[in-house]
């Protein structure tokens, strides 16, 4: 009974580290490719929460739904399983977001990660802008060199990048 | 710099007032005092021209920001290192205090013109900006984040004990909220708390200490403003402003914003409502009565605003 009263302690404590370095300090990063389609394309390809197939990575996706609120299970080729959830869909305004309802390092090097996916029309071709808002790995003061700001903005650019090159592979960069 | 350092003498000060005095144009508008936390800045943007009257640099990753113009007072807390910074409305830095790890929320309450700090480990701290001596202390719920005061009463919300505490008087109440309430507006009585992650404003009774209604939202609102009769919420995710009606709290309309909208505040002629944009690094300003998107001026990046921020200029 003690043993399990130090454990919740100790569960406590790092929650409430987490949860304190969580206030103050959000990351975003801004990433966009011009696409050699039509926004209507390309949306027929990315506009669905269940259907991933345009990004390589993803072997498995159960979706329960396609409106707001609706979660999805997405299994990657690497083996690692991550949670989302769907934000907001607009197909009118071509827009998808998206969050990890838990972290996961191993997915991806921060922590409370949603994912903005606009399509904007430049001159009938797709503008595809990937917005990432997310904190570091590491929540705590004194993050280790991995897992702090910097590091964490390069993993989430890193996979906006993987996106992107998936994108231009189907569909071929514009200009 | 030193964290202890006071930028000039109090006659040094006053001398610079004075300059300040002169130096601005008689018929000012009020002042917009708009915490950039990625970039590390505060600009101050006159809100009738919208020009940009000062660019100032403020490190520690600030969030948080109130004003008082009846005492030339700015105060904003930058969260890393945890500190008080405190301005005159001519963007003088007057002095850099130290504050406890965690300082998060500012307010400033009316009766002294002294900081109320809430710091989220778990109390309110009141700070005095002069010497930055920490002069009372109140214990709160889980995680204080917003916090409002007015002359005898100051309230706090506690993002994860899901409640706000009401401190009076040296007395505390504490009133359940919807789930991880985060900003606090105080108005006719009342106080308009956003749930963040039940996408609804709780509004509670001041004087009965407990909820009346639940306003609807869109998703995560932040922040909540009155000019015109009106509320607005800043719904984050959804990248909206929630328009409802004061006194029927009913929802009257939404106004499509920026990305990620925080920090939302009115002119004192109620003409006006600005809201800071962290995501899209701009301020857009709304006409209350069209409820329009009128301009939209460019901020360094992460834009917050966090609180009271603009200033009413008599």
């Amino acid at each position: 009974m003690k043993k399990l009263m130090i454990a919740i302690s100790a569960c406590l404590a790092l929650l409430a580290g987490m949860a304190q370095a969580h206030g103050p300090s959000r990351l975003k990063s801004e990433q966009s490719v011009l696409l050699n389609a039509s926004p209507e394309e390309v949306w027929a390809v990315i506009g669905s929460f269940s259907d991933m197939t345009w990004l390589p990575s993803v072997t498995s996706i159960t979706a329960t739904g396609a409106e707001k609120g609706a979660t999805r299970a997405r299994v990657l080729d690497s083996g690692v399983s991550i949670n989302e959830e769907l934000l907001k869909i607009d197909p009118a305004k071509f827009a998808i977001s998206t969050r990890l309802t838990e972290d996961n390092l191993d997915y991806i090097k921060a922590t409370n990660y949603a994912l903005h996916i606009t399509l904007k029309d430049e001159g009938g071709k797709a503008r595809v802008e990937l917005k990432s808002a997310f904190y570091r790995a590491f929540p705590q003061n004194d993050p280790p060199a991995d897992l702090n700001d910097d590091a964490s903005t390069a993993a989430v650019e890193a996979l906006g990048q993987q996106m992107i090159e998936a994108l231009v592979a189907r569909f071929g960069a514009a200009g | 710099m030193s964290l202890r350092q006071a930028c000039g003498a109090p006659l040094f000060g006053a001398a610079l007032c004075l300059a300040c005095l002169y130096a601005v144009p008689e018929a000012r508008a009020d002042l917009a005092a708009i915490t950039s936390q990625n970039a590390d800045a505060l600009t101050l943007v006159d809100t009738e021209s919208l020009e940009i009257v000062a660019s100032l640099p403020l490190p520690g990753k600030p969030a948080a920001v109130a004003t008082e113009a009846g005492r030339d007072l700015i105060l904003a807390v930058a969260t890393d290192p945890a500190a008080l910074h405190v301005f005159d409305l001519s963007g003088t830095a007057r002095a850099v205090w130290p504050l406890p790890d965690g300082a998060f929320g500012v307010a400033i309450r009316p009766e002294s013109g002294t900081a109320l700090v809430s710091v989220i480990t778990g109390f309110v701290a009141e700070i005095d900006p002069e010497s930055g001596r920490e002069l009372s202390r109140w214990q709160t719920g889980a995680m204080p984040s917003g916090l409002a005061a007015e002359p005898g009463l100051i309230v706090v919300a506690n993002r994860d004990a899901d409640s706000v505490t009401l401190i009076s008087a040296g007395e505390t109440r504490e009133v359940a909220t919807g789930h991880h309430p985060f900003g606090v507006t105080l108005y006719e009585g009342r106080a308009f708390v956003t749930d963040v992650l039940s996408d609804q404003v709780s509004v509670i009774d001041l004087a009965g200490a407990r909820v009346i209604a639940r306003i609807p939202t869109g998703e995560r609102p932040y922040a909540v403003a009155f000019a015109a009769g009106k509320g607005f919420v800043s719904n984050q995710y959804e990248a909206s402003l929630t328009v409802f009606d004061a006194d029927s709290l009913e929802v009257l309309t939404s106004i499509a914003t920026d990305d990620y909208p925080e920090g939302v505040a009115a002119t004192a002629d109620e003409s006006r409502i600005l809201v800071a944009n962290w995501f899209s690094d701009t301020v857009q300003v709304i006409d209350s009565q069209s409820l329009e998107v009128i301009a939209r001026l460019e901020m360094p990046a992460g834009p917050r605003a966090f609180g009271r921020f603009i200033a009413a200029i008599p």
